[in-house]
């Protein structure tokens, strides 16, 4: 009698326990919490195959990298032209094989490359030069008010964040790391990284939402973040992390799975986290305190390539022509109610 | 007065024992690029010679345009099998020299991009695009080629005469002189 009561009782818990997390529907709702500010349709004067990486200055301009293209682009906030960078007049013959190019505190931009690692120009489009010869493109990049680079590493030499100068010559090595996902961090993209006024550095991995806050010397500070609803937790690391291992089970490991794509410094107050769950996006505002702001999961279906200066953008390819042309992506802009 | 000079005689020694020793290790840094560069292009060519002289058999291969069916047919012309996991820059290089080839050498028609893996419409129509080419883009459904068609790297291009692989270039992603000697090859 007091096992069918116990079987019974267990029974009722997981249906409650089931009904309720289903019962939280996953819906995007990102457009009723968002107003769009406006479409930027990019010039035809260019041909872009896609948009991989965007930033954005002070003025709105937008530099995009296109990977596919093999090119770096400066437009203005209605999408015109105004620079295509290259490396040619300053260095004629550099390989160049741009990743991501970001804009440093001064609106100055550095690209970074695939071998050589890493190329400046001014905020004008203009050349500058090579950066320090023991420069390795990180994953991420942020910048310190004195223009110093941190950067997030995830190679040979292990996990770490580099304090740098602003041509890459390294000042010190900081920041903690899961250990139980070693493997799965050095072998796949995600995660980010930010800093904030005050050179407050921010660390996102992609295992989890949680960030680890350090202040410009390094020192953990801080560790916040908010488990979404949504969120599946990674079960466990790749089981070596050569490249064969990884190719074969990072999908299964990763199916289903949460992991946290990016980091945005979303305005002067606050940093935006951005989830992928597999099917959606999700989306996370805290403030510098680490206090979470929003008052629901925000949830969206296509992926936000940047987010700053309080504005989210988001790329669009519109569908090809009955000829097969395809036009140039579109740049959505959006705000958060 | 003698000691003077032979301290100069010394310093003087050892200035061309240094100039010797830079010369040397600058001989031999530069003879290790050229070993490098060259074992690679090595490389690359014994993994090309591999396809020379194979039949590219008759398959069904789709456009990625409106999906029409074409049969790769080949009196004269070049297929050139592409893939997401191949360098893109790469392959838009390889595609653009292709079209330029073709626009100057109007008898050689027969001429395909084919995807054999991670096909993909809209990454297709993106290489189509950029290269700005004016043959086919297409992908097939069947994995009709064999194994070593299909494995990396990518792009790899096959010149072709009557199905039979006259010359096969796979290029090096960041040589285009490499590329460029295949093209002077066909060309002649």
């Amino acid at each position: 009698m007091g096992r069918r009561k116990t079987f019974s009782l267990g029974l009722t818990f997981t249906l409650l326990f089931t009904s309720i997390i289903f019962s939280q529907d996953i819906k995007v709702n990102f457009y009723e919490k968002a107003s769009k500010v406006k479409s930027i349709k990019i010039t035809d004067k260019i041909l872009i195959g896609d948009i991989n990486f965007l930033d954005i200055d002070k003025n709105g301009n937008i530099l995009i990298t296109d990977k596919i293209g093999n090119a770096v682009h400066i437009l203005d906030r209605e999408g015109k032209l105004l620079r295509t960078l290259t490396p040619d007049s300053c260095n004629p013959g550099f390989n160049w094989r741009p990743l991501k190019a970001y804009y440093d505190r001064h609106g100055d931009i550095l690209v970074l490359n695939s071998i050589p690692w890493g190329y400046l120009f001014w905020g004008n489009g203009n050349c500058r030069g090579e950066m320090d010869i023991t420069f390795i493109a990180p994953l991420h990049i942020y910048y310190l008010s004195d223009n110093s680079i941190v950067g997030y590493y995830n190679l040979d030499d292990g996990l770490h964040l580099k304090m740098m100068n602003d041509k890459g010559k390294e000042k010190f090595r900081f920041g903690e790391f899961p250990s139980e996902y070693e493997r799965i961090l050095y072998r796949f993209e995600g995660g980010g990284l930010v800093t904030d006024k005050d050179d407050n550095i921010y660390q996102l991995n992609l295992s989890s939402p949680d960030i680890f806050k350090y202040d410009k010397r390094g020192k953990l500070i801080q560790r916040f973040g908010k488990i979404p609803f949504y969120f599946r937790k990674i079960e466990r690391d790749l089981s070596s992390s050569d490249h064969k291992t990884a190719f074969t089970e990072i999908q299964k490991l990763l199916k289903d799975k949460t992991i946290a794509l990016s980091l945005f410094e979303y305005d002067t107050d606050k940093i935006m986290v951005q989830l992928y769950n597999g099917n959606f996006y999700g989306i996370q505002v805290y403030n510098l305190k680490g206090k979470y702001l929003l008052k629901d999961e925000i949830i969206l279906d296509r992926q936000i390539l940047s987010a700053k200066y309080g504005l989210i953008y988001i790329v669009h390819q519109p569908a090809p022509d009955a000829n097969g042309n395809l036009p140039n992506p579109v740049i959505d802009i959006y705000k958060l109610k | 007065m003698r000691k003077y000079y032979i301290w100069l005689i010394i310093i003087l020694l050892l200035l061309l024992g240094l100039t010797f020793f830079n010369l040397y290790r600058l001989d031999n840094k530069k003879i290790k690029k050229i070993n490098y560069s060259r074992e690679r292009e090595t490389n690359y060519l014994k993994l090309a010679e591999k396809f020379n002289g194979l039949e590219f058999p008759v398959i069904k291969i789709y456009n990625a345009i409106n999906d029409n069916v074409i049969e790769t047919k080949i009196k004269k012309g070049f297929i050139v099998l592409l893939s997401n996991s191949g360098c893109n820059p790469c392959q838009i290089r390889e595609l653009k020299n292709i079209e330029e080839f073709l626009r100057v050498y109007n008898k050689v028609k027969d001429t395909y991009a084919i995807y054999v893996d991670n096909y993909n419409r809209i990454d297709a129509l993106r290489l189509k695009k950029l290269s700005a080419i004016s043959f086919p883009i297409c992908y097939f459904s069947n994995d009709i080629l064999s194994e070593n068609f299909l494995t990396k790297p990518f792009p790899k291009i096959f010149f072709i005469e009557n199905q039979k692989i006259i010359s096969t270039l796979i290029p090096i992603p960041d040589k285009v002189s490499f590329s460029e000697d295949f093209d002077r090859k066909i060309r002649n």
